[in-house]
């Protein structure tokens, strides 16, 4: 779905129809970005569920105020993460910062090809080890890493919906990479998938 | 070099390696932080990948697109055009007096043709705000609520013929709204009898239908269940004609409209909801298989 939209012009022009109450627009931006905005909000929150909703929110905040939106000079994904960071910043707000343990962990829909339960399980728990090592991270290294990596925003994209400079991600996610790294790798009984990621040296691996 | 340097070198490698580049590749472009490049670049690649891995599933999607469609629905209430005003006029007038002048604008307009020559229309035509107003109309002058469930079921049925023929034409937006409708008329019909649809099946079952052995239940559970069967045919038959880009979104737009009539029909059975549980976790593989 992602591939319909393919370029800045065509999303400028949906958003421009979006503000004109074009249904059919909205819907387009819709199917544009719901998967990058559920990557991004699974990541921070680690529970699929609330990911969901939360996800659904945006949208449906999206539609509220995107005639308030205005091109300034940065792109309307940012403006859009934007409104997913506050909704997680709630989140964890109404949680009073409690760390959620996700009952609900469906499985996640696999790519073709990734069916075999093995897989799906070490996918499942090296995604925890991710989430868990995220907690080490400040929250600035965590959304930068996020944005960048989850969420798939260039480094523009990232700087703008953090209200940053873009030297500044880059540091982020320099800083980020390193903890996240320190926090996966130190531990001695890594799993094997996240080992190979802990290998030194510039050799290919 | 300083650190923003190095910042730059990592960022641009990680872009590369976004975009293709082997990890190889990009070491060779900064030889000078080859040793420091690498296990950063090999933990944000793996995050990436990771991040790929993580689908949302295909009921999430489809309660974020009822949500979505909701929140647009409210949204043109409150800014409504001139050719809903009628509606907003006829909220505050009493029923007989409504149906009166239900019957003489029937009369008018039907003397015209126009309604006749409306029924085929679909949206976004310019008949078919006149068949929006007549459907509203016979809402409005229905006896009774079984006769209200019978026409939102017959309007439910139409609204499946509408994105049949949307699809066909390549509106595939449109018809993701008509199948919005669709669900509201489904709702409607089963609440009429006071059955209770639940908004989440999963987490509220339907509330026991306690007329189900009525007449009229009986009735509309076997239009309903008889339609499922029409709007299903129709949208199978059109699935193949679609070409590949929008598949996917007719599968689903098939899958959401029969899941909206098997959960009426089980919420007039009283049944709950255990025998349509799994079907949201159906996700059409290779655009054309589908499983349990």
């Amino acid at each position: 779905m992602q591939a319909e939209i393919q370029s800045h012009t065509e999303v400028t022009a949906l958003v421009r129809e979006a503000q004109q109450g074009g249904v059919a627009a909205f819907s387009a931006l819709y199917e544009h970005y719901y998967d990058s905005i559920f990557r991004y909000v699974s990541f921070r929150t680690g529970n699929t569920a609330e990911a969901e909703d939360i996800t659904a929110e945006v949208f449906v905040r999206m539609i509220e105020s995107i005639h308030r939106f205005k091109w300034q000079g940065y792109p309307f994904s940012s403006w859009l993460f934007r409104i997913a960071h506050n909704l997680v910043v709630d989140f964890y707000r109404k949680k009073g910062r409690r760390r959620m343990v996700p009952l609900d962990n469906a499985p996640p829909i696999m790519e073709e090809g990734v069916v075999d339960a093995d897989a799906r399980m070490d996918l499942e728990l090296t995604m925890g080890d991710v989430r868990k090592a995220m907690e080490d991270l400040t929250d600035l290294q965590r959304e930068a890493i996020t944005l960048r990596f989850a969420a798939g925003l260039s480094v523009a994209e990232t700087a703008k919906a953090m209200g940053k400079k873009d030297n500044a991600v880059k540091a982020l996610q320099h800083a980020g990479l390193k903890k996240l790294r320190r926090a996966l790798c130190s531990g001695t009984e890594s799993r094997p998938a996240v080992a190979l990621w802990c290998s030194e040296g510039s050799q290919q691996v | 070099m300083s650190d923003s340097n190095f910042d730059n070198a990592l960022n641009d490698c990680l872009e590369r390696m976004a975009a293709g580049e082997s990890l190889a590749e990009c070491l060779a472009r900064h030889p000078e932080h080859a040793d420091e490049l690498a296990p950063l670049l090999r933990m944000g690649q793996a995050t990436m990948r990771l991040s790929q891995g993580v689908e949302p599933s295909a009921a999430g999607r489809v309660r974020g697109m009822a949500r979505l469609r909701s929140a647009l629905s409210d949204n043109r209430h409150r800014k409504r055009r001139w050719w809903h005003l009628p509606r907003i006029y006829w909220r505050p007038i009493s029923t007989p007096v409504a149906a009166a002048f239900a019957v003489v604008f029937l009369t008018i307009v039907a003397a015209g043709g126009t309604t006749v020559a409306s029924a085929d229309s679909l949206p976004g035509e310019p008949l078919y705000p006149v068949k929006s107003m007549r459907e509203s109309v016979e809402e409005r002058i229905a006896r009774s609520d079984a006769h209200k469930a019978q026409l939102h079921a017959k309007l439910a049925r139409e609204r499946g013929r509408e994105m049949h023929e949307l699809i066909i034409r390549g509106r595939i937006y449109e018809a993701e709204v008509v199948a919005f409708r669709l669900q509201q008329h489904l709702n409607e019909s089963a609440n009429r009898l006071g059955v209770v649809v639940p908004s989440h099946f999963i987490e509220m079952p339907g509330i026991k239908a306690h007329h189900r052995h009525n007449k009229s239940a009986v009735a509309l559970r076997q239009r309903l269940s008889h339609d499922e069967k029409y709007v299903k045919g129709q949208l199978t038959a059109v699935v193949k004609q679609v070409p590949e880009p929008h598949k996917k979104r007719v599968w689903r737009l098939m899958h959401q409209s029969d899941m909206g009539y098997r959960v009426v029909l089980v919420a007039l059975d009283g049944e709950g909801h255990a025998t349509v549980m799994g079907y949201y976790r159906v996700v059409p593989a290779n655009h054309g298989a589908s499983g349990k």
